[in-house]
């Protein structure tokens, strides 16, 4: 008898579906550090860009790219242990580190005042992507252990991540939407408005200015663009299929979040963004430099 | 109903009124006269608690003007504002999205306030058409106008009426002054370098910078 193109009839399973058994563990090949320089070799372009077109970011460029390099090389030595460790606490304890960070952020981008907004916002936050990773992790991927480091840091600091850009345009856009057409908004006091009668159509209009993006992505996304979990998955070793499934499981528990969270920040911090009388409080921009 | 009492303005170090003093009663009629820069729209908001003063006390229906008041004050008066820019889109919604407010929602239990609207807009010599056109791309005058409606259709007694005949022609600059002065239900502050109001006996003449 001859048989073709079945050399691993003997296991009777085809390459993915050993990997997705378990049966071959293989990650991406490591990238050396003597290639690591090679990679650093490529700011030269951008920085001769820099020089020829006068764009003066050549500071900020070697900032970014250092920030970049230590960051990421304190949260390889950090994960390493959390991973190590995977304990629940640590691991809660982990990504309230990361809500705190991205929170921050948020306010720091958003010219809004810090002290004010901080704790509505990290609360918020916190809140909702807490609960969606939770929900995610017990009943979409059904983990046995829904606080498992490797799935509860990564999938959590994508829904952060994602989720930041998006209050940051909420914020922004309601806040300075607001700013500018001051006088209507207290036009409409004047007839009656209650507060939220007031802002309902600034709070309508940034949401929908915030989510624009996110609908964008997940209309576009596979065509323009993979995004950088698939590829990762595909690298680490997962078949594209799961790593098509975990993103497209990924975007809407994003998406579910950004909605919820961006609704509820703006909410909170309207609570203290304004005095009795309903008029904003200056102070919640920042002082301009 | 409206009192003034002793109310300093002041921007920065810079005062611009100093001890204002002014009682009105209902149905009360006031033109504030005097230069500009003396602070005459800010005492209308004081009134409607988008400003406190430096110094004094501002009283609508003998309650301070402070926490919670001035939202009772806005369920009760009519503001026309200098600047008319109220809103965007088209002008049957700005009207439709302030009679939706709660505190607007039984001004008109029957039927709404189309009726009401129509003859305004009559009486203001503006087509029905003027409703489907976009509120920005009015003219000074024409926004003025509805801003004039609007405050009339809230069916308030209490008026603030910041300037609010500049933009308009000599013949409804009368009509409209002939309508605050006539009804003695209503209580009017008008700002106004218009001399229509001026002539208008009903109107006491305050001007600002000398005491009462």
């Amino acid at each position: 008898m001859i048989r073709i193109g079945k050399s691993n009839q003997s296991s009777g399973l085809s390459l993915w579906e050993k990997q997705n058994r378990g049966d071959i563990m293989e990650g991406a090949l490591d990238i050396s550090f003597l290639s690591m320089g090679i990679c650093f070799l490529l700011l030269i372009i951008p920085i001769i860009f820099s020089l020829v077109f006068k764009l003066k970011m050549i500071k900020q460029t070697v900032i970014g790219v250092l920030r970049m390099t230590v960051q990421l090389a304190l949260i390889a030595v950090f994960l390493r242990y959390i991973f190590a460790w995977d304990n629940p606490f640590i691991n809660v304890g982990w990504f309230f580190l990361m809500v705190l960070t991205a929170t921050v952020t948020v306010i720091n981008k958003s010219q809004l005042n810090l002290k004010m907004l901080l704790g509505p916002a990290l609360i918020s936050l916190l809140g909702v992507s807490f609960i969606l990773l939770l929900y995610f992790n017990a009943f979409v991927v059904r983990l046995d252990s829904i606080f498992d480091a490797k799935y509860f840091i990564p999938i959590g600091g994508m829904f952060l991540g994602n989720s930041l850009k998006s209050t940051i345009i909420a914020l922004n856009t309601f806040y300075t939407s607001l700013k500018r057409n001051e006088q209507r908004y207290l036009y409409s006091l004047s007839t009656g408005a209650t507060k939220f009668e007031g802002i309902r159509q600034y709070y309508r209009k940034s949401l929908a200015t915030s989510l624009a993006p996110i609908l964008a992505t997940m209309a576009t996304t596979g065509i323009v663009s993979l995004p950088g979990m698939l590829t990762g998955q595909i690298l680490g070793g997962s078949s594209p299929v799961v790593a098509v499934k975990y993103q497209i499981a990924v975007m809407i528990a994003i998406f579910v979040t950004i909605t919820v969270s961006n609704s509820i920040t703006i909410l909170m911090t309207v609570q203290i963004g304004f005095n009795d009388q309903g008029i904003m409080r200056k102070n919640i921009f920042r002082p301009q430099k | 109903m409206i009192e003034f009492d002793n109310v300093t303005i002041a921007f920065d170090k810079k005062v611009l009124l100093k001890n204002f003093t002014m009682k009105m009663d209902q149905g009360d009629k006031v033109l504030l006269f005097g230069p500009s820069g003396l602070g005459k729209t800010t005492l209308l908001r004081f009134l409607l608690g988008y400003e406190k003063p430096k110094e004094g006390a501002v009283r609508v229906q003998g309650r301070d003007v402070l926490d919670k008041v001035p939202w009772d004050v806005r369920r009760t008066a009519a503001y026309v504002p200098q600047n008319p820019d109220i809103g965007e889109g088209p002008v049957y919604e700005i009207f439709s999205e302030i009679f939706s407010y709660k505190a607007n929602e039984q001004l008109y239990p029957e039927g709404g306030y189309e009726k009401e609207l129509k003859e305004y807009l009559r009486f203001f010599r503006l087509d029905d058409e003027i409703l489907n056109k976009d509120f920005e791309t009015l003219s000074g005058g024409e926004k003025q106008r509805i801003t004039l409606i609007l405050s009339l259709l809230l069916k308030r007694t209490l008026f603030f009426l910041d300037e609010p005949t500049a933009a308009l022609d000599e013949e409804l600059k009368k009509k409209v002054v002939q309508l605050f002065a006539e009804n003695k239900e209503w209580t009017v502050i008008v700002i106004s370098h218009d001399q229509d109001w001026k002539k208008q006996s009903e109107f006491r003449v305050v001007t600002l910078g000398e005491t009462e």
